[in-house]
């Protein structure tokens, strides 16, 4: 699927033009990313004029308010189902969507719907803050910042301040005004908010003057204690009342309560001026209601998380980065396994020359959007000021670590304190050349150095509080040296506070234990390790809270290298696509030897595609088809799965940038990372201590289920 | 390896060389298949002799595909083995040809 960028400037002209583009431009940034999953086709018409906004499958002549001519297109005989959205803004219709889908998808409308509430929802939003959003760009990280602005409008703290705002206000239009909000819930009305009355109650809904306005869904006036009388009253707050105004709160879905506002003396009745503020203010209730509404089906909704899994989406692109391969004398690995949460664990590496990195990691308290927005907005800060270059005594230079730091919490200290959160965060920079680490621990998890020369491990710290705890720290680095096969572990509280079923914790202790024992693996092998140590001791494959770890190893000279005890084939081949009929006779091989007997030919087929495709990206993208080159594949088994490497000597990609395939047909290649994804179960990039790109393949040897 | 092919009535039938269709032998298959399919319009494929293909190759066919439906013709396709339509499968591609157990089947199919 496509995104066409088609400028909706040039194609439409009305008054809500404006209105119209921000909205168009939300809808195709929140639509975008999900396209691989949604695989229908969006259109928009406004007026006259219609335009695709994305598209699936060669589907190219479609009209969006003219099903039959959707049907008709011979393009388009792979959809069964055709819905329409009308997009409303501050009640106006601003336009059309119809979205083309497969009847199998069923949910693929309800997506998009909300789709399109959250991109209007956000359009409301940016007018009022216009001012900030001058800084978004159109990147995925933009995106997290529209909701780092936004979220203190939509947290609950904000929604019922909001509430009561507009009922003070709503009182405050005339003097001795009495006011009650009423929201249904489970087909009884209750007060919500009261002002000027001690009313609470609990009301069935389907008798007296508050259901009859819910029930038409139209608000009422009446004005003279002998006219309210003449009603079968069962409000008995109106039982002096010389007039009331009863304002049904209406979403787009369904009428969800009601704003009762009454006056027990005065002579001037409620004309239709007070009738239409109450019903406006009654409509800017039922926006805070929905939104709040919507905002938690966001976080909730469990159907929404299994079609699209925004929070890993989140961390994917956002949070977590990719270790680099060309800083010599270190080996890097990274592990996360997300939760069924989402939390706000990062990570990122920033390579400043061939013997510099500075690697950060943090884990910003709460979970759900708010925290993994947070962590992704302090991982940029940190990607920013680490860039910024300082020139002192007229030499430019890097700036350190502390300075780095001091220089990030300055610029988001408040926003945290305003919102109760806080990070913690260690960053350190390696340095091969000095063989020296300096961080600064602020408030971390304690990193593990496993020292070779004394065969032991001992724990860094430093002592600065969290990023967000108070305005006037001080954060100050801390220098450790390190040796040729030192280890240095970083890891998110996941790791430590993982339990047993005896509710014991795996602790730091054990963590650092392990890894001396296991101080003669690479570091993938390493956290392949612990995820299995924590697994056994969990009894569980899932967990709590996202685990995140880095494993930095300083290797040993080649010559003092250890190998692998675990058994494994081994197939070199030339980087030529002439080599591929070898290496599926590899993968039939090592599928014959390792795998039991009676699933071996099903996998066979599998490992000889995924190996072909991996081989085929590597000579083509990492070896830019260049001859003379090499490729090495292991293959071994470990417990229950199939564990396959390629190490190449050429360019490491990243594969998040691959777009998705196009399943309509429209183009030949793309297909090759989506077959390699769909049949291997885990995929991991990194690279080893030779400082070749490891691609490693680990496929179950029976599937789940 | 050169593709036979076999005229049944308007269609033609190609037969794939060789027993898989990868990255190193799709670009050969594509030089050699294009100027074939310029003379023909039904054309279907039998697919009876390849035991392997993989994302080239599906490209490759797809190509195909593009070629002929743009010159107004259609492809078909027919005589896959198991591991061929297990990768059509999986990315879908079931969906974008028109697929038959048999030669017979792809022509009748070209007929009706």
């Amino acid at each position: 699927m496509q995104i066409l960028n088609a400028d909706p400037d040039i194609l439409i002209s009305t008054p809500s033009r404006q209105v119209l583009s921000a909205f168009l431009e939300e809808f195709r940034r929140m639509v975008e990313p999900m396209t691989p999953l949604l695989r229908t086709t969006i259109a928009f018409a406004s007026g006259r004029n219609s335009f695709l906004i994305s598209k699936d499958r060669g589907c190219s002549c479609l009209h969006p308010t003219d099903e039959q001519m959707i049907q008709e297109s011979e393009a388009c005989t792979y959809y069964r189902a055709i819905h329409l959205i009308e997009i409303t803004y501050q009640d106006n219709s601003i336009g059309t969507l119809s979205i083309c889908y497969d009847r199998s998808k069923t949910s693929a409308p309800e997506i998009v719907q909300h789709l399109v509430e959250t991109s209007i929802r956000i359009v409301a939003l940016e007018k009022e803050e216009e001012n900030l959003l001058e800084e978004l760009g159109a990147s995925w990280e933009s995106l997290g910042a529209v909701y780092e602005i936004t979220s203190d409008l939509r947290s609950i703290q904000n929604h019922t301040e909001a509430l009561d705002r507009i009922m003070d206000k709503a009182i405050s239009l005339e003097e001795g005004l009495q006011a009650a909000l009423w929201i249904e819930q489970a087909g009884f009305l209750e007060t919500t908010i009261t002002r000027n009355t001690n009313l609470k109650a609990s009301r069935n809904s389907s008798s007296g003057l508050l259901a009859r306005a819910i029930l038409q869904g139209r608000g009422l006036v009446i004005n003279g204690r002998s006219r309210i009388s003449a009603f079968d009253l069962t409000e008995p707050e109106l039982s002096h009342a010389q007039r009331v105004i009863i304002a049904p709160i209406a979403t787009k879905r369904s009428v969800i309560g009601a704003l009762e506002i009454w006056q027990e003396y005065g002579e001037k009745d409620f004309d239709s001026r007070t009738m239409r503020l109450i019903e406006a203010l009654a409509l800017q209730l039922a926006m805070v209601i929905e939104n709040e509404r919507l905002y938690r089906e966001y976080i909730q909704s469990d159907r929404l998380r299994q079609e699209i899994d925004i929070g890993s989406k989140i961390q994917q692109t956002l949070l977590l980065g990719n270790p680099p391969c060309n800083v010599s004398g270190i080996s890097l690995a990274s592990l996360t396994i997300p939760s069924q949460n989402i939390d706000g664990d990062f990570y990122d590496f920033i390579r400043h020359s061939d013997h510099c990195l500075d690697i950060v990691i943090g884990d910003v308290m709460g979970k759900g959007v708010p925290a993994a927005l947070f962590g992704a907005a302090t991982k940029s800060q940190f990607i920013r000021a680490a860039g910024h270059t300082i020139s002192s005594s007229g030499n430019i230079r890097l700036p350190i670590p502390e300075e780095i730091v001091n220089l990030v919490h300055t610029d988001v200290v408040s926003q945290f304190m305003e919102f109760d959160s806080f990070v913690t965060v260690c960053y350190a920079r390696f340095d091969t050349k000095l063989r020296r680490m300096d961080y600064v621990d602020c408030g971390h998890t304690r990193t593990v150095h496993f020292q070779r020369d004394k065969n032991s491990y001992r724990l860094l710290e430093g002592d600065n509080i969290p990023i967000g705890f108070a305005r006037l720290e001080v954060y100050n680095q801390v220098s450790v040296e390190f040796s040729e096969g030192d280890i240095f572990l970083f890891y998110s509280d996941g790791i430590t506070e993982t339990k047993s079923r005896n509710d014991e914790m795996f602790g730091e202790e054990r963590l650092a234990q392990l890894l001396c024992s296991s101080s003669r693996l690479s570091s993938s092998q390493i956290l392949r390790k612990i995820q299995k140590e924590l697994s056994a001791f969990s009894e569980s494959e899932t967990f709590a809270d996202d685990l995140t770890c880095l494993v930095v190893k300083i290797p040993l000279k080649e010559t003092q290298t250890q190998s692998s005890s675990e058994p494994s084939s081994r197939l070199v081949i030339q980087s030529d696509l002439k080599e591929l009929e070898r290496v599926r006779e590899f993968a039939r091989q090592v599928c014959t030897d390792l795998a039991p007997p009676e699933v071996s030919e099903d996998l066979i087929f599998q490992i000889k595609l995924a190996l072909t495709e991996a081989v085929t990206n590597i000579i083509r993208h990492a070896y830019k088809e260049r001859s003379g080159e090499t490729i090495q594949i292991e293959a071994y088994a470990q417990d229950d799965s199939l564990v396959i490497q390629l190490s190449h000597n050429g360019e490491s990609f990243d594969p998040t940038k691959v777009p998705p395939p196009a399943f309509d047909g429209s183009r030949d290649g793309g297909f090759g990372l989506f077959i390699i994804a769909s049949i291997i179960g885990k995929v991991e990039y990194s690279c080893d201590e030779q400082g070749r790109n490891v691609i490693t393949l680990i496929k179950k040897f029976q599937e789940e289920n | 390896m050169e593709a036979t092919q076999e005229k049944i009535n308007d269609v033609t039938v190609i037969t794939i060389p060789g027993d898989s269709l990868d990255a190193n032998t799709a670009k050969e298959f594509k030089r050699d298949i294009t100027d074939m399919l310029a003379k023909c319009s039904k054309v279907i494929f039998d697919l009876s002799r390849l035991q392997f293909v993989d994302s080239s190759g599906l490209g490759a066919i797809l190509s195909c595909l593009r070629q002929l439906n743009a010159a107004g013709g259609d492809l078909k396709l027919c005589g896959m083995n198991k591991p061929v339509r297990v990768l059509f499968e999986l990315v879908r591609m079931h969906r974008i040809f028109d697929i038959y157990n048999s030669k017979d089947e792809a022509v009748q199919a070209f007929a009706g």
